[in-house]
């Protein structure tokens, strides 16, 4: 597979997030995780944070998409740090 | 500082892939296609400025077959997207990688667009949910032509009620596209919760238009017939769509000789078989032929708006056959008989497409050997809150939420 991340910057997400609020300022209540997703995310604190979800979702993108190949342009960090198995 | 709750957008920071057939702004967006392998997108697609305005966060790009043409997930770019129920097997496509994201836990909502039911094969192969909306529902940056009614953006996910609520994020009118639809007073999230039962629904195994697998026939059948559960009256039958051949071959090739015919020019040499000989057709297209099949649509979708006068839903196999060795570009037969073209195994849901109707492939089964069969669910034009209250009824009925996602399995 190619090298999968693609931005020489920082990630893009991280960027746009830090020109409107802290990274700590959008954080999805419990509410959220039942009725948006609830079959799939487990939250034991009640409450988890987009970057909790994404950090979720790197992990099992390093551990799965090297199999299945869904998924070859992430935008989770920098082209300098690729993403672990990739 | 927090956002108040009601600032934060329907997705209020929920990651979504988009296909990479669609500019996300600053990222890469290849089309599947050597000729764009390193293209980075300057500005974003409608559909994605919509996500991102209702709180979603793009994370990453899925696969998709070249320019998102044929149903098997492959391309010279970054290789084949594989099904994870078997390693061996093709996704399908052409939002193949949506739905392996989904299926393997990589994604909880996706996007995709469908012309000949690129929302719904991926999703029958793969064991979740994806749907094909209305024409306009959900907005997108107009491309080639404005009129280009046989594509579609829409969701994906593992279950009716998020696949719901990414409808509702994705949905509503937008300035930059005229012919998009203004969003509806009660929410797609709402209507699938709403309980409300069909009364009547109709199932058909082909469509009366093709062969389909004796055992997908058998899976889906038996899952339709479980509607009666829920007090409806369950009859075989189907609208007349015995144009859909002729009339989407001609409109489908018309398209892409509008959209690619500039570069088959260019760069004849990196654009793959199929590609090149669904172009070359639309070249040598005639009024005539246009004439003949833009009439066939009208009359097949006033067959079918009659239809759902007698039927408030109608179901049928999202696909013909169970997922195919990955290898395989295309079906090229099914139940004896051979396809002439690499897109004709797809009747059953383009077939839908002409006529205008949403339609969504929802998980019914699995075959013997193991690998997820998906119903197709069709509705009038235009409505989508009662498909999804009618499918979130089967899927209750029908158990099988959280059976995704799941880790890889090897080839068996």
């Amino acid at each position: 597979l190619p090298e999968n991340v693609l931005q020489d910057q920082t990630i893009r997400y991280r960027k746009k997030r830090n020109e409107r609020e802290t990274p700590s300022g959008i954080l999805i209540k419990a509410w959220y995780a039942q009725r948006r997703a609830r079959s799939s995310i487990n939250s034991n604190s009640g409450e988890v944070t987009p970057l909790d979800l994404l950090d979720v979702l790197e992990r099992r993108i390093a551990e799965v998409d090297g199999k299945v190949n869904a998924l070859p342009t992430t935008v989770l960090r920098p082209r300098q740090e690729p993403m672990p198995g990739r | 500082m927090k956002k108040p709750v009601g600032e934060r957008g329907l997705l209020a920071g929920m990651p979504v892939p988009i296909k990479d057939l669609f500019n996300v702004e600053g990222v890469r967006n290849t089309q599947g296609s050597p000729i764009f392998k390193d293209t980075i997108a300057s500005d974003s697609d409608v559909v994605v400025e919509t996500l991102e305005h209702n709180g979603a966060v793009v994370y990453a790009k899925s696969n998709t077959p070249e320019f998102g043409a044929g149903a098997n997930t492959f391309n010279e770019v970054f290789g084949a997207t594989l099904n994870p129920w078997d390693l061996s097997r093709s996704a399908a496509g052409s939002s193949g990688g949506a739905a392996v994201a989904l299926a393997t836990g990589m994604a909880w909502l996706a996007h995709g667009t469908d012309m000949g039911g690129s929302l719904r094969n991926p999703a029958s192969f793969c064991g979740v949910v994806g749907m094909r909306p209305s024409i306009g529902r959900v907005a997108h940056t107009p491309v080639a032509k404005i009129d280009r009614n046989l594509t579609a953006h829409g969701p994906m996910a593992r279950n009716v009620e998020d696949l719901a609520l990414l409808l509702d994020a994705m949905s509503g009118e937008h300035p930059a596209d005229p012919l998009s639809l203004p969003r509806l007073p009660t929410p797609f999230l709402t209507a699938a919760r709403s309980g409300k039962r069909p009364k009547r629904v109709a199932y058909s195994p082909d469509l009366g238009i093709t062969p389909v697998d004796p055992e997908v026939a058998a899976i889906t059948r038996k899952a339709a017939s479980r509607f009666a559960e829920a007090g409806a009256i369950v009859e075989e039958a189907h609208p007349d769509l015995r144009e859909a051949h002729e009339c989407f071959h001609v409109l489908r090739a018309f398209d892409f000789a509008i959209s690619k015919a500039a570069l088959l020019r260019s760069n004849r040499d990196l654009l793959k078989p199929e590609l090149i000989w669904n172009i070359e057709q639309g070249l040598k297209l005639t009024v005539e032929q246009l004439e003949r099949a833009e009439a066939q649509r009208v009359a097949m979708t006033a067959r079918t708006l009659e239809f759902f006068k007698s039927y408030d839903l109608l179901l049928a196999p999202a696909t013909i056959v169970a997922p195919f060795p990955v290898e395989h570009r295309y079906v090229a037969e099914c139940a004896g008989k051979k396809f002439d073209n690499y897109v004709e195994w797809l009747g059953i849901v383009y077939a839908i497409t002409l006529v205008c109707c949403p339609a969504l492939s929802l998980p019914c089964g699995f075959t013997a050997s193991g690998l997820p069969v998906g119903l197709q669910v069709v509705a009038p034009p235009r409505g989508e809150a009662q498909l999804l209250a009618g499918a979130k009824v089967l899927e209750d009925i029908l158990g099988l939420r959280g059976t995704t996602p799941i880790d890889p399995r090897p080839a068996t």
